[in-house]
C-alpha cells in the first residue's frame, strides 16, 4: 500500500480512481474488484447517517448501487464499473462511521465480478503520478467552488 | 393545549393556499429520487469570519463554519459574491462566527451587500445574530432580502449553551429593532437547543409571535461531533412534532418551515411525515418519499432551489424573481 499526502489528504496511489463519483476501485487477488469512497468524497460528505446498497445483482458503469445520506451529501453511490454484486459491506451499513474511520479499509463499499474490466479500467485514474495530479486538481476545483473549506 | 393531527393540518389548508413547498438549495450536495436540483449552487453561504468565532458554544464550536465559503484576504465579499454569481450563484446567505457579544460582524460588509443586491442583483440574506439598533440601522439602510437569527427563549440555553452574558429580553429586542427598521425577518428556533432536552422552545415561540416575521424555520438539534454536545441524542421525534402542531397554532397566518438543520436517517423521514401532518408550509431538503407523501394528503408539491427562508420569491422559472405576495389576510380569504 502506497500512500501519498495530497493537499491534507492521505491517498492511496496503487489503486484506480473515478474521481468523478469519488469512488476507488481495488483489484482482489481472487479477480474480485472491491470499490469504496475516496477521501475527497468523505471530507466532501460531512458525517456519515446512513448507507443502503442494493441487494445482489448486475450494475453498470454510471448507475447507482447504493445510496448515502451525509451531513453535506445525500444521493447515489454511483458505480464506477459495470458488473455483478458479490458482497456488500454490511458492518460499513450498520456503522457508517467505519467508512470515514477506515476508508481504504474496512469502510469498503462493495464487491463486484466486474464484466468489462480493461476496458473500464481504462476510463479511470491510475498511476500515482496521475492520481496525485488529478487530486490536487479536484481539490483546487472544490476550494475555488466552495465545495471545500478554503 | 392538546392539539391533534387534524388540527395543524386543517389550519394550514383553511389559511394557505393547498401547496406544500419543498426547498433545495446549494448547501450540500443532495438528490432523492424524487428530486434532482438542476443547479446546486444557486444560494451558497458565505462566513465573513473564515472559521473563527468567538463564542465557541457548546452545540457548535465554529464547526458549521466549515462548511461555508470563507471571504479570502485578497477579496471582499462583493468580489467574492461576483466571483460566485459567475460559477451560477443566485443567493447568498452571509453568515459568519459570532463576537462575545453575540453578533456577527456585518458592518465593514454593508457597503458591499448593497453592490451585491444592486449591481450583481444576487439576493442577500443575512445571519445576524443578536442585532443592536445600529445594525438593524445599516442593514435597513442598505436593505437585505431578509434577516435570520436564532431566537432563544431561556436564560440557562443563553447562559450554558452560548455562553452569552445575556438574557432572552436581548433576543426579543432584536426581534423588535429588526421590526421597526421594517426588515424582513425570518427567526429560527432550535428544538432541544439545551443539551438535547426542550427548555425556552415554547417562550421563544410566544416571543415571536409577538413580532411581525416573514416565515418562521423550526430545526432540530444536530449534535456535531468534535463539540461538547457530540454524544447527546437530539431531542425526541414525538416531542419535536408536537411543538410543529403548537407553533402552527400560535401563528396560523405565518409561513412555518421545517429547515435544513435536523437529523438525518429514520428521525428525518418522521419529522417530514410530522411537518405535513401538523401543517407546516415547506420542508427543505425533504426525506426520501416525502414529497409523494404530501401528495398522497392531497397537496401540490412546489420545488423551490433556494433557501427555506426565502418565501417570498416566485416560482415562475426565473428562481429568484420576486413576486407580489398578498398579505396574509389577502390569502386567508383566497383559500377561503
Amino acid at each position: 500500500m502506497t500512500v501519498q499526502t495530497v493537499s491534507g489528504f492521505a491517498v492511496e496511489t496503487d489503486l484506480a480512481y473515478d474521481l468523478e463519483r469519488h469512488m476507488w476501485v481495488s483489484r482482489q487477488d481472487s479477480g474480485v474488484v472491491r470499490i469504496g469512497m475516496d477521501p475527497l468524497g468523505l471530507e466532501t460528505s460531512g458525517t456519515l447517517a446512513q448507507l443502503s446498497f442494493r441487494p445482489d445483482g448486475g450494475v453498470t458503469r454510471g448507475e447507482p448501487f447504493g445510496s448515502l445520506e451525509a451531513e453535506k451529501f445525500v444521493g447515489p453511490l454511483v458505480s464506477p464499473l459495470s458488473g455483478r454484486i458479490l458482497a456488500v459491506n454490511e458492518s460499513a451499513m450498520a456503522d457508517p462511521g467505519l467508512v470515514e474511520r477506515d476508508p481504504y479499509g474496512q469502510g469498503w463499499f462493495i464487491e463486484i465480478a466486474p464484466a468489462r474490466l480493461a476496458e473500464e479500467l481504462a476510463m479511470l485514474t491510475h498511476g500515482a503520478e496521475a492520481i496525485v495530479e488529478q487530486f490536487g486538481r479536484k481539490i483546487r476545483q472544490y476550494r475555488i467552488e466552495g465545495v471545500l473549506a478554503e | 393545549m392538546t392539539i391533534d393531527v387534524a388540527d395543524g393540518f386543517a389550519i394550514r389548508r383553511e389559511r394557505f393556499q393547498n401547496t406544500m413547498e419543498f426547498y433545495a438549495p446549494g448547501l450540500k450536495r443532495w438528490e432523492t429520487s424524487e428530486w434532482k436540483p438542476t443547479n446546486p449552487r444557486r444560494f451558497l453561504p458565505v462566513s465573513v469570519t473564515g472559521g473563527a468565532c468567538a463564542l465557541q458554544c457548546d452545540h457548535c464550536q465554529a464547526k458549521v463554519l466549515k462548511g461555508m465559503i470563507s471571504v479570502k484576504a485578497e477579496e471582499n465579499l462583493y468580489e467574492l459574491a461576483r466571483r460566485l454569481k459567475a460559477g451560477g450563484t443566485d443567493g447568498i446567505l452571509v453568515s459568519g462566527g459570532s463576537t462575545r457579544s453575540g453578533g456577527v460582524p456585518l458592518l465593514v460588509h454593508l457597503d458591499h451587500i448593497a453592490r451585491i443586491r444592486e449591481e450583481l442583483e444576487m439576493k442577500v440574506v443575512v445571519h445576524s445574530g443578536v442585532v443592536s439598533p445600529l445594525i438593524a440601522e445599516g442593514l435597513a439602510k442598505v436593505g437585505v432580502d431578509g434577516v435570520m437569527l436564532d431566537i432563544i427563549g431561556a436564560d440557562e440555553t443563553i447562559h450554558d449553551v452560548y455562553h452569552l452574558d445575556l438574557t432572552t429580553a436581548d433576543f426579543e429586542r432584536s426581534l423588535a429593532v429588526l421590526a421597526e427598521r421594517g426588515l424582513r425577518i425570518i427567526p429560527h428556533v432550535v428544538l432541544g437547543m439545551h443539551y438535547g432536552e426542550f427548555l425556552g422552545e415554547h417562550n421563544a415561540l410566544e416571543m415571536i409571535a409577538r413580532h411581525p416575521v416573514s416565515t418562521l424555520i423550526i430545526v432540530v438539534l444536530v449534535p456535531l461531533t468534535g463539540t461538547p454536545m457530540a454524544h447527546i441524542p437530539p431531542p425526541p421525534v414525538d416531542e419535536c412534532i408536537d411543538f410543529f402542531s403548537e407553533a402552527r397554532a400560535a401563528m396560523p397566518d405565518t409561513k412555518i418551515n421545517l429547515g435544513c438543520g435536523r437529523p438525518m436517517g429514520a428521525a428525518k423521514t418522521e419529522l417530514d411525515w410530522g411537518a405535513i401532518d401538523h401543517g407546516l408550509n415547506g420542508i427543505a431538503y425533504p426525506a426520501e418519499g416525502a414529497i409523494a407523501y404530501a401528495e398522497s394528503r392531497g397537496l401540490t408539491a412546489a420545488l423551490y432551489e433556494y433557501c427555506c427562508s426565502l418565501t417570498w420569491v416566485g416560482d415562475d422559472g426565473g428562481g429568484y424573481q420576486t413576486v407580489n405576495i398578498s398579505s396574509v389576510a389577502d390569502v386567508a380569504e383566497v383559500a377561503r
